[in-house]
Parts: structure tokens; sequence; C-alpha cells
């Protein structure tokens, strides 16, 4: 092995990293080598010393070119509003190559992902009610039966990543999270990466596809992923990655370093809040996108609040109350973010204000007092975070747009809170509760409360959540909250209506990004339809779990996607 | 390939974390770091011993006795197996005499059985993976079995994936695990002859390893919840096989599988709770038994018990006329609401099977003294008296498993959104259907119908314990009470009375009745935090828990007693039911430590610069409001007649009178302060919109700020002042008084410095703003404003003291801001705060009093005395402590005084420094081996507490 860009502690701590086994993608620093996978090949060490030492080091100006029809080190995923691209982030995380790309995968195409896994579950029920083979149900997709399914679970062997790949775009080294932004009031769609190495967030203009009959594409396509990319690589241009020029925004800011976690709460022309985490600086970061015909073009770092408790981590935005909207300006509110903290037993409630009296606008964030963790014993490593507004999102689906009282009946629906938490392994369940407050019977201002009341146990290395929807024995979607255990190789459901974990989901090495292809009437056979596609980090490659009851592939993994490719140097 | 976590087992290199089955090592952060620094820097890191762990997700356990294997009956009841932990013992070694004196955890040896010593078995559900582990709880190590050598680990017993609950039959014939496996849930046997490996039983070693398809089983139709056993009693010795069994015949032979009716009492009737379908299900525990191994045939149903889905809304008693204050948002009476019941916990007691419910507000109660006609009685009905809106419902549930020497018997449940346990008298003939209010008027600051803990509430158990006195004459019996009765001098004959003598606190506090002694019914409660808290419910000893001589300020009820013999601990409500018991002896002493309620040294009067204010005749003092005693630095003085105390040097100290009804009202050791026209806390970092008049006198005048909870924190307005003059029949002008009182909104910005360009354009000079406000750190009474009316949100103002353009001008941005009331002291703890009962009126918005009677000590609010005679001092009457205070004040004078003997609930610890996390997920107490046994759901196995509450806990893992 060598390592030709790097200086000698860089090649040791790089190497006992990659020896070791890795933990979530550089989010341990200080308890990184506490656990591993069951075949990561030992306890990971390493990972403050691989994520603290490498985001400084990462340089994309020589060195190969990444490759874009493989996944290599993916990390997370994300899913067109229209169901058509799967977008994968690549984070080059042993940097052999000059950075990480962002491939845009055909899920619903004839030679689509999820087209493949829908004929795949057919054809094993057919299989296993006629008395068919596994090699039958496998060459319905041209494959045959996984003689590997211990490490890489999944009935047949891989597809390869390639066969789906429509575009990709560069990016630097040591992506971690992204979200995909749909405009709220208008046509339009975002697609944000926090990137460790250059530290910013880059994003990309892609598809909107919402409506099937009217695609919205920068480029014309639906696997747009426009980022001004230059070259063949299609190398990111500076104007995309948001933090990286202190001179675009009123405050001179750069990005801190470490962006993690990233959520956005969607405002449309208002501009959307989006909050970063930034781990290393006890910081979190406001960007604000702003659409085209909105004034600014382009979403801008706005604001870092400094002083937050250790490691922040995870975020995730609180949906603004339908009341908010329906009292029109009348009632006051500023949207809310909770950020977790992989170093502190707390949790940071932060508030967005859009300094809109002021001239210029320099928007803020304020924080709210902390959430308290005692639900644990100790508390003091929470990660992914995830908050379920299903119940109220339904109940404001039903008040028509004036009709105050509705909305306000609403409020009292709580939203769930989810926490992946690592101290010790659990899943945190708690709830917000929104309280308005009123003068003569009218709703004048909204306050929120995060409140933790249960706590579910985890098998070891909790990393990531998500709140997702799952087809139900009668063909109806329920809800789900989904538990990634990196080191344990687990996905976990959990039934929020029955407070108990639902079972367990065996994956592959290193799971780690999650995202859910859901429909309540997929347009072709008009039934509901889920699918949980899954990044192996370590083995770099994707899974396609079925979320489907009336199968007997419920909570299994479908097709592998890439081959499974264990990290240089690792002894097997 | 060799296994990996063979070869991490076998490696030095990686020696001091945890093993996990499945080649998971989990490393302690120092190992970890150990571990990265050794390989930097050096080469031979030093080894640490590891563990290995097998139990992994624990939840479910139930229990087996059985004896030696070789034993053609070994099936014992769980009473019978007496003996834990032996040290010595090996898992397949019954002999009589093996093993020492005394298990670890303190245990004393239990008694033999027959000529041998038979072995509790723990059967733990492993909830990762799908299994069932036999934990050898007799022996006195390696206690977790092994059911397949030929592979690395402990192995298990495979069942379905989730499994939720398991019960083991009374005589221990067979184990029933309900499995929650999506697609399939299922009910599957254990027979008990079955669970013992090769190690133990030599018959099985050349069986092959147990696998799912080893057990009878059958499917359900839905996932199962919680699940318990009911016996349909047998007739003259006769069971009916099935409940539509027209006869009932003998119990039968035994058969390979066992035959659980050969235990006697009747028919064992497996009830499993299907949360999904709302309803409980009744099978037939035999008949699962002897299903096909590995079967999926739906399981035969023989009763299904629908569960009550509406919820009545109970009319609300009439209320009294509110005077000056609000009632908080009721529900509105009306008819039913219809839920769909979602049951949760299980607990049984006597025929009565209570039933949690995670949808409705209810706690379902099954008369199933027939199961075959199980008839569902009036349901309980848990509500909040905090928020009489809110949706309760519970999880885990635990009764009393039998009744208090008065007949009494208590349910106890877990409010699961509160993170609160509420207790239920369920006794025959009780008449309440709604949680027992616990904390009454001299305990505001608990709710009335919750007992709250630090953290969440996650296990609960209810525990009837003792262990009788020998008498001259008898043993005392079970429920002895403790008798303080001074005429009760020496024990002689058999009466209970008598008896009780024998109970009494030790003198050196050893023995007898104290904090450790749980002679009774108590509530135990596996906290979140990995904590054990106890509630008393029933102690036998409290009657010797209280002072010697009863006194109404120390809570005691009339008639009042003297010369009782107990240690004199300073209330009588050291002891109340159904609350935290108390972890010390309400006692100051060199033996017990400083425990009892009083303050660190005499209350002090500074003045707002910190420094202490000369004692001179018109000085602000602090006085008691009795005669009552005053432990000072933990002695005991007495106030005089002008409420103040003399100290050594003759100097007269500011006294006041701490509060011993109830010592849990004092919740921390805390500084307090008593400060003149203090701001109220919650405001320091706030900051709103000031609006004022414009030019023309158009606008309203407010401050706006949605996030500052004005009601919440406690705010008075002008309007709610004069309704309350009003109500108290106050004379004069009532508007001028209700000004005077009323809380002010104080600006506490720094004015732009002098140089500020602002000045520059502004309507203002920084001369005006500075001569009419003062700078920030001495700012002048311009810079009050009165507050006519107060909302959660904001706050409407009377007109400020300088004109509105020149406020706004000098203060034109978004304003910082205290608020102070007129003309009062504030009382605030540093760790309590400042106590109200403000609410928002649930229809005008307006903050005002709430009209609860319970709150009324809820008011850090004290008015000068002008008149101290007795009947005239307007005394402050907090929780805590109560005086009353003379003499002229300036704002921001303060009394500064720190309490001291807190109230320390009795708190069992479970983790330590190798243990750190504790997440209880199942807990039981055996009262034949007299430990409470405990799952973790993670990585830490069982844990067995002995009864005593003292001691390390035994640990299987």
């Amino acid at each position: 092995m060598s390592f030709p860009r790097f200086p000698t502690l860089t090649h040791l701590r790089v190497a006992l990293s990659r020896r070791l086994g890795s933990d979530t993608p550089g989010l341990d620093t200080k308890r990184a080598g506490r656990l591993a996978g069951p075949l990561a090949g030992g306890a990971v060490v390493a990972g403050l010393a691989a994520s603290s030492f490498v985001s400084g080091c990462f340089t994309s100006s020589d060195g190969l070119k990444p490759p874009t029809t493989v996944a290599y080190f993916p990390t997370a995923l994300a899913i067109s509003p229209g169901r058509n691209t799967l977008y994968v982030a690549n984070s080059d995380f042993d940097l052999q190559y000059s950075g990480g790309t962002v491939q845009a995968l055909d899920l619903g195409g004839t030679v689509g992902v999820r087209t493949y896994a829908r004929t795949l579950a057919k054809a094993i029920d057919t299989a296993v009610t006629s008395g068919g083979t596994a090699a039958d149900a496998c060459a319905t997709i041209d494959t045959k039966p996984n003689d590997e399914s211990f490490v890489h679970p999944g009935p047949c062997t891989p597809l390869p990543i390639g066969l789906f790949v429509r575009n990709f775009a560069s990016i630097g080294a040591f992506a971690s999270q992204a979200v995909l932004l749909t405009r709220s009031d208008g046509p339009g769609a975002r697609l944000f990466v926090t990137v460790r190495g250059d530290p910013s967030v880059t994003y990309f203009d892609v598809a909107d596809d919402r409506d099937p009959n009217n695609l919205v594409s920068a480029c014309g396509s639906a696997f747009c992923l426009d980022c001004a990319g230059v070259g063949d690589g299609k190398r990111c241009a500076p104007s995309h990655l948001i933090g990286s020029d202190p001179f675009d925004n009123l405050r001179g800011l750069k990005m801190p370093t470490e962006p993690i976690g990233i959520d956005v709460n969607p405002m449309g022309s208002a501009g959307d809040p989006i909050v970063v985490a930034n781990q290393s600086s006890g910081q979190a970061s406001l960007i604000v996108n702003r659409w085209p015909g909105t004034g600014v073009a382009g979403p801008t770092l706005e604001y870092s609040i400094t002083g937050l408790p250790d490691g922040p981590t995870g975020v995730a935005h609180i949906p603004t109350p339908g009341i908010i909207k329906a009292r029109n300006g009348l009632a006051s509110y500023r949207p809310g973010f909770i950020v977790t903290h992989r170093a502190a037993a707390e949790l940071s409630v932060l508030r967005y204000a859009d300094d809109g009296l002021s001239e210029p606008e320099r928007p803020f964030l304020t924080k709210d007092p902390s959430v308290p963790i005692t639900l644990a014993a100790q508390g003091n490593d929470s990660r992914g975070i995830a908050i379920d507004s299903s119940e109220r999102d339904a109940c404001e689906a039903k008040c028509a747009a004036d009709a105050l009282s509705c909305f306000e009946t609403c409020l009292r629906k709580p939203l769930g809170v989810y926490v992946a938490s690592r101290a010790p392994a659990s899943l945190l369940i708690g709830h917000i509760e929104s309280t308005a407050s009123k003068t003569q019977g009218a709703v004048t201002s909204v306050t929120e409360t995060v409140v933790l009341d249960e706590e579910e146990s985890l098998p070891v290395g909790a990393s990531n959540v998500s709140v997702a929807r799952v087809v139900n024995s009668q063909g109806k979607l329920e809800t789900r909250i989904f538990v990634v255990s990196f080191d344990s190789r687990f996905i976990m459901p959990y039934d929020p209506l029955l407070h108990r974990l639902e079972g367990t989901i065996r994956t592959g090495r290193g799971p780690f990004g999650m995202a859910f292809d859901v429909t309540e009437s997929d347009p072709a056979s008009g039934e509901a339809e889920s699918y949980l596609y899954v990044s192996h980090f370590t083995d770099s490659y994707l899974g396609v779990i079925d979320l489907d009851m009336r199968r007997r592939t419920y909570g299994q993994i479908l097709i592998n996607v890439g081959t499974p490719t264990p990290p240089k140097g690792e002894k097997r | 390939m060799r296994p990996v976590a063979s070869f991490f087992r076998n490696s030095a290199f990686l020696r001091g974390g945890v093993f996990l089955r499945g080649g998971v090592f989990l490393a302690p952060a120092a190992v970890a770091s150990a571990l990265l620094a050794g390989v930097i820097t050096s080469c031979a890191p030093q080894p640490i011993i590891g563990s290995v762990r097998s139990l992994q997700g624990s939840n479910a356990v139930s229990f087996v006795c059985l004896g030696a294997p070789t034993d053609a009956s070994p099936l014992r009841t769980v009473d019978d197996c007496t003996h834990l932990s032996d040290a010595g013992r090996t898992i397949n070694d019954f002999g009589v005499g093996v093993g020492g004196e005394g298990g670890q955890g303190g245990h004393t040896q239990g008694t033999d059985y027959l000529g041998e010593v038979p072995h509790l078995y723990a059967l733990v559900t492993q909830t990762i993976h799908g299994e069932v582990a036999i934990v050898d709880l007799t022996a006195g190590s390696a206690g977790v079995l092994d059911h397949d050598p030929s592979t690395p680990g402990n192995n298990f017993l495979p069942i379905g994936a989730v499994p939720t609950a398991i019960v083991s039959t009374p005589g221990g014939t067979a184990s029933f695990v309900a499995t929650a496996e999506v697609g399939r849930p299922a009910l599957y046997a254990l027979p008990t002859k079955a669970i013992r490996p090769c190690s133990v039983d030599s018959a099985k070693c050349n069986e092959a390893a147990p696998t799912i398809s080893s057990w009878p089983a059958c499917v359900l139709p839905a996932v199962p919840g919680a699940m318990t056993l009911v016996v349909d009693p047998a007739v003259a010795g006769k069971v009916r096989k099935s409940c539509n069994a027209t006869t009932y015949d003998d119990p039968g032979t035994d058969s390979a599988v066992g035959n659980i009716d050969l235990e006697g009492g009747g028919r064992q009737k497996i009830v499993v709770a299907l949360p999904t379908l709302g309803e409980l299900a009744v099978i037939d525990a035999q008949t699962v038994l002897e299903s096909k191994p590995g079967s999926t045939d739906g399981c035969i149903i023989e009763r299904v018990i629908p569960l009550e889905s509406d919820v009545p809304v109970e009319p609300i008693p009439p209320k009294p006329p509110a005077s000056a204050c609000v009632y908080p948002e009721t529900p509105v009476p009306g008819p039913v609401v219809t839920y769909v019941p979602q049951p949760s916990g299980l607990s049984e007691a006597d025929g009565k099977l209570y039933v949690g419910d995670l949808a409705a507000p209810l706690i379902h109660v099954v008369d199933t003294s027939d199961p075959c006609d199980a008839v569902e009685l009036p349901p309980l009905l848990p509500t909040s008296a905090a928020d009489p809106t809110r949706v309760v419902v519970t999880s885990q549930l635990s009764v009393t498993p039998r009744l208090t020497p008065e007949f009494k018997r208590y349910l106890y449940a877990i409010d699961v959104e509160d993170k609160s346990v509420m207790a239920f008298d369920v006794s025959d003939g009780s008449l309440s259907r709604s949680p027992i209010t616990i904390n009454g008027k001299l305990n505001p600051l608990q709710d009335a119908d919750r007992i709250r803990f630090s953290s969440a509430p996650q296990t609960l158990q209810m525990v009837v314990r003792d262990f009788p006195k020998g008498g001259p004459s008898k043993v005392a019996p079970f429920g002895t009470r403790c008798n303080p009765d001074p005429n009760e001098t020496s024990c002689s004959d058999a009466s209970e009375a008598c008896q009780g003598v024998q109970y009494r606190t030790s003198t050196d506090f050893t023995v007898g009745a104290g904090p450790l002694t749980l002679r009774g019914t108590f509530a135990l409660v596996g906290l979140s935090g990995g904590q054990l808290a106890v509630i008393d419910v029933d102690d036998y000893d409290a009657a010797c828990r209280g002072p010697v001589a009863q006194s109404e300020a120390l809570g005691c009820d009339k008639p009042l007693a003297s010369g009782l013999v107990t240690k004199d601990e300073q209330s009588c409500n050291v002891f109340l039911p159904n609350t935290p018991r108390a972890g010390n002896y309400l006692l100051s002493n060199d033996t017990t430590g400083r425990h009892l309620p009083g303050i660190t040294t005499y209350a002090l009067l500074y003045d707002k610069n910190a420094t202490l204010v000369e004692v001179k005749p018109d000085t602000a003092r602090m006085h008691a409001p009795s005669a009552d005693k005053l432990a000072v630095n933990g002695v005991l003085l007495t106030p005089g007649s002008d409420g103040l105390i003399v100290d050594d040097n003759g100097q007269s100290q500011n006294a006041l009178l701490l509060n011993l009804e109830d010592p849990r009202v004092h919740l921390s050791d805390q500084d307090w302060t008593v400060t003149f026209e203090g701001a109220l806390p919650g405001f320091n970092t706030q900051a709103g919109a000031l609006q004022l008049l414009d030019q023309v006198g158009g606008g309203t005048r407010q401050l706006l700020d949605e996030s500052s909870l004005f009601c919440g924190h406690g705010v008075q307005s002008m309007a709610a002042v004069r309704e309350q003059l009003v109500v108290d029949g106050a004379k004069g002008d009532l508007d001028a008084q209700a000004r005077a009182l009323a809380d002010r909104v104080t600006i506490t910005n720094p004015l732009a410095d002098a140089t500020n360009s602002y000045w520059k354009s502004a309507a203002c000079t920084f001369q005006q703003c500075s001569g009419t406000f003062g700078d920030d750190t001495t700012p002048t009474p311009g810079r009050d404003i009165v507050i006519s009316e107060a909302y959660e949100d904001h706050l409407l103002l009377e007109p400020p003291a300088a004109a509105d353009t020149l406020v706004k001008c000098c203060f034109p941005t978004t304003v910082s801001y205290q608020i102070r009331p007129g003309n009062q002291w504030v009382v605030a703890g540093a760790i309590q705060g400042f106590s109200h009962h403000v609410i928002a009126d649930p229809v005008t918005g307006h903050c005002r009093n709430s009209c609860d009677g319970r709150l009324e000590r809820l008011d850090g609010r004290v008015l000068v005395t002008t008149d101290p005679t007795p009947g005239k001092a307007a005394v402050y009457t907090g929780p805590e402590f109560s005086f009353y205070v003379t003499g002229a004040g300036r704002r921001d004078d303060q009394f500064r005084f720190t309490t001291e003997g807190s109230f320390t609930p009795l708190r069992v610890v479970m983790t330590n420094s190798d243990r750190t996390a504790v997440q209880t997920k199942s807990m039981q107490f055996l009262p034949s081996i007299d430990h409470l046994v405990l799952s973790d759901g993670g990585l830490e196995g069982l844990l067995l507490i002995n009864g005593t509450l003292q001691g390390d806990p035994l640990q299987y893992f």
C-alpha cells in the first residue's frame, strides 16, 4: 500500500483506520474505536484521528479522477421527488482519488434499480409458491444465486452499479450527508451535500420530477446534476461550494470545519433556511437558499452560531405548523431545528430568524434552552435525528386554507422525535409539543417544547435514523422508524404505534445512508410501494430492501447494486 | 477460515473490552484511546482483562426451578429454589453441602429441598437474535448455559424473531414465548425437560442442538404483546381440557413434553395481548405444548376478550366561582370518546387481570377467575390532574400481590408520555377509578396525582416484603407493625402490639425501622438512568419513624401524642403512602449525618452592591412567624416572640420557619434570595419588540416577545392585582394601589455610545436619554413601565414616565428587559427558581393566578409587613419555609440564606465504572431468593439486586 500524497502521520492514521475497520465515516472523533462490525476486521479505533486530520489535508488539485461507474465508500443517498433518480454521494474515504462523486442512478426506467428490485421480488414470490428455485428467480434479473449471503445479504449476485448510473459530478472528499430540497411554492429542486474535505456544502440543481408530465430540469434531463461542473470529471465549480468564498455573504463567513449533518425547512420564496452541524468546532451554520426570481439567487452562507455543546452531528428541522401559514403573518413563529451532539448529553434547539425588518437582511440563528438527555445513563453520544410529522400532516391536509380552528386542533397532534444514541446504543423517542398563545381566542404565536419520553435498546453502533413508511399486509402505508446500527450491520425498524422494534434487517458491512422510495400509488400498478436503499460504506455498494409486508422478502435485501469491494489492504 | 470472533477472543492485542456474540468487539473509550496510542507509540500494550458478553438485548424473563436431571421428577416450584449463586457450585452439581455459606450479593444461603439443592433457571428472551437464553442462577459462576458447544460462544434456544413475552407455568412444566415476527407472529412452547443442555443433562448429549423447529408452536392471528397465565380452576381435582368441554376429567399422566395439569390447581390458560386487534386471546397452554414441533398451524383461540374502547367523559364537578383567578382548560363533558384499544402491560392478582393501554386512556380490568368466561369490569381511568385534557396512556403496570394488613390493594402504572407513575386504589370496595391524589397543599411542587423521577420510569414491580422476628413466645406474624408506644416497654406476650416493639430503630441505627429496612408494600421503579427508585406504599415500620412529641408543625394529625419511642425524626411524614421513600433518617447527628432540613447560617441582608447592610431600627428584618424550632447549622434553635433568634453573642438574627410537614418539599440544598423588587427569573436572555405610541398618539403600547412565556414566568399585571384587591376587600384608590404593586418592564439596554453616529440623526440627544434613563449600570426609575395587562407572548403597557417618543428614540431597537414587581420582595431559589401559580386564561389569554387551591403556596411574592402583631403580619408561606419581613427595603436589597438537609429519595444505583449503562427492560421480585431480577436491553444481561438494597448487584451476561 502506498500513500504518495500524504505525510507519514497521515499514512499511519489512514492505515490504522483501514486496518481496524471504520466507524461511521469520520463521525466518531473520540469514541470511534469502540465498535466494529462483526467482520469489519476488528475494533474501530481511529475515527477521531481519521476525521480530524484528513479534512485539513485534502486537496483536489491533482491525483486520480474518481471512478464514475462504481460506488466508492458511499455515504449519503437521496431520491428525486418523483422517484425517478437515486443520488449517491461517494466519499473517497481513503483518499485514493482526487475527490468524491455524486452519481445519479436510474430508478424507474426499464433498466432501473427499482424496476429490477420489483421484478426480483415478484419472481421470488412466484418461485416460492410454484416450487421454483433461487436460480429461477435470479435469472429474471440476469444474476445467479448469491453464495456470499452472510457477508453480503441478498438472494442474488450483485448488479453492476454502472448499469444504472446516468450522470455524475465530482466533489471534494468526505461527503457525509445530503438533503434534497424541492421548492414549496413552485417548481425547482436542489441537492445539498455536506463535504468535509472542502469544507463546504456543495449544491446541485437537479430535476424536479414531481409532475411526470412536466419535468423541470436545469439541464433538461431527469438525471440532471448541475453544479457548473467542468472537464471530464465534471468537477463542481466553486460557485456551488457554499461557504468556500467569504465574499459571497454579508458577514464574510467561511464554512467552519467538519460540516456533517444537514437539514432544510422548505419555505419557498421566503428563502429556505438550511442548518449544517459543524462537528469539530461546536458550531452550526445557517445557509439560506433562494430560488431564481426571488431576489438574491442561489444559496449563501449567512451565519454560524457558536458556543454549542461539543460535537454537533445530526440536524432535523421542525415542520412549521399549518396555523402559522393560515394566520398569514398575524402569528409569530421562528422555524426550529434540532441538533444532536456526539459529545454532550443534550439536544440543541436552534431557531431561524430571517431578520426581515432589517436592511439589509442578515438572517441568523438563536438558541433555545437545551433539551437534556436523561433517558439513558450516559446519553452523551447522539447521532442521527428524525422528526415524524405524519400525524399532524394528515390532520392539516384535511383543513381548508382558512380554517383556523382546524389548524389549531391539528396543533395538538404532537410531532415524533427520534434520536439514534450510542451511549448506550438506543433509540431515544420523544415528541414536540406545540403551544399556541392566544389573545381573545386568536392565535398570536406558537412555541414548541421538545420532550424525550422513552428509549428502546439497540444493537451496538446506532448511527442514523429516518422516518419512513412501509406497505402493510393490507397494502396500506404505515409509519416506521428505521435506525441504522453501523457496527452491528443491522437496520432496525421501530413501530411507533406499538412502541417497539419490529425486527432486525441484516445488511452488509457498514450500513450508513438510507433513502426511501415510497408511493401510496405507483402510476403503473396503482399499488403502494416501498423500498429502502442503503449505502454500504465499508464494502462500497448499495442494497435495496423490500418494505412490502405482503411479500416474503419483507425486511430483507432484495438486490445489491455495485460489486462489494473490501477496503484496500483489508485481510480476509 | 478461522472465525474472526475466535481470533479476537484469543488475541491479547484486543483484550480489554467486551466481546459480543457474532464477533463484535466493544472496547471502552479509554481502552480504545490506549490502543490507538499504543499502536503509534509502543509495540507492547498492557494486556487488560476482558469479558465475553453473550446476552444482548435481553427482555422478558421467566423462571423455573429444577432438581437434578437424574431425578425422575425434577420439576419444582420457584419457591423451592432458595439458593442463589452458590460459591463453588457448578451447573451440574445438585448436592447438599456444596458451596460456601451465603452466595454473592449478601444473600443468605437457602434451605435444601428434599436432600438436594434444586437450581433456579432464568429464561431470558433475546430480542436481537430471536432466542431464549437459559441462565442458571444457583451455580456460582458460568451460569449462562450453552446449547451448542460446537459453535463458538454461548448459543441459546432459537425461537421466532422479536420475542415479546415469556411465562412459565407455576410448577415449571413448560414455558411459553410470544414472538412478534412480521408475517409469523407465534407462540412457542419450551418443555422444561428440553431446556437444559448436554453440559447439565447428559441425556441431551446425543441430541442435535435445538432449532426453531424443535419447539411446539402455533401461529397467532396478530403480533402479540404482553402475556400471562391464569388458571381455569379444577373441580374436585379434575380439569376441563378446553373451555368448550362439558366435562371435567382427571389430569392424566405425564408425557414427553410434560403435563401441566399435573401441577394441580386447574388448567393453565395463556392470556396474550394482541395490540393491533385491541383484544386479549385466551389459549389453552397444554394444547400449545402438545402442538407439533415447528407447526405453522394457527393457535386455537378459546376465547377472545375484546377490550373496552369507549371512554366516558366524566362530568366535571361544579367549581366555585372564580374570584381573581382562572381555571385551566378542562375537557368538555359530552358523549363517550371511542378509541382503538391497544393493550400493553398485564398484571394479575386474585382473579383480576389489569391491562394497560397505549392508545386509550383506560386501564382495563378483566375478571379472569373463570378465564373461559372472562368479563371486563369497569376500567380504571388514568387521568392527569395537571392537564385534564391530556390522553394518558400506560405501558407497564403492577398490582400488589397480596393485601395490606388493612386489606388494601394498589395498582401502579407508568404514564408513558409524562414519564411518571400513577397509583390506583383497587381494593375491594374502592369507589375511585382515578389516580390517587398523592400530594396535597403541603407539597404543591409535585403534581397532585403523580410520582415523578429525575429520569424516565421503564419498569415497575410491586413488592411485599417482611422478615418476621421471633418473640419470646412466638414469631411475629407477617405484616406486624412497629410499635412506638412507650407503654410497651418489654415484650412479654404474643400480641401484635407487643411483637411490634422488636422493630423499633436500634440505638446505633443499624437495625430496625429505617430507610433501608423494607418491611411492607413498596413499588420499585427501574429508571432509565440505571437507578432503582423505591416508593412507599405501606411501611410496617412507619409508626416508629417520627418525632417523640408530635405537633401540627411537624405534619402530625390530631390527636397528638408525646413520649413515643422513636429516634425523634422531625416530621410525622417521613413515611407517606405512595411517595418516594426517604433515603436517610430525618435527623442531624454524627451517626446518621445531617439530614434535618435547616439553614446553614442566619439570613443576612445585602444591598444591590452585595454589601452587608448594617442592622438599624428601620432596616428590613426577616422574622419567623411562630416559635417552632429552626435548625441552624444543625442545631435546633427557638425564635423569640419577635420572630428573631438571639445568637450566642446576644445579637438578634433574622429567622424563618422551615416547613417539616412534608419533608419532600425540600428538593435540594440550595441558596435562596429574598429580593426587594427583584427581577423575576427567566427574562435575562430575552429580547422583545417595544411598541409605544407614535408622534400623534397612535398605536398600542406593548412589548412583544413570542418566546417569553410571560404567564409561565409568573408575571402579574395591574389588572390582575386590581382584581385581587377587590376580592381582598381593599379600600381606597384601588387603581393607585394596583399600579404600585403591579409588575413593570425595566428596560436594560445600554444606550448607544455617546459617539455613535445614531445621535446625529436621532430626534433626541444622548444627554437627554442619559439624564432620563441613566445607563444600564445605574438605571433610573424612568426605565420602568408598568404592565397593565399580561399575555403569554406580549404585555400591554401603561404610559411610561417619559414621553413615548423619547423612550422610543433612546431605545430604537429590540430591547432587553427585566420584569420586576412593585413594592414586594421576591423569593427565589438557586435551583427552585421563583414559585408562582400564574396561568394563561384559556379564554382571554390574560395571565392570572390559577384557582387550584392546592397551588396557593406557590407564590414567591412577599408584601412588606407594617403591623407585625399576630394575625396582621403579611406572612409568606411557601412550600419550603415561611417568614414575614418588616422594615423598609430598597430595590435589589436582598436577604440571602442557604438551606440544607434536603429530602434524598432512596435510590439503588445499578451502574458503576464497569457497567456504565443499564437499560432495564423487565423486573421481577423473587421472594424465595429475596432478590429483584432485572434484565438489561443492552449488553448487561441479568442484574440481581438484594432485597436489602445493599451490596453490588449480581450479574450474568
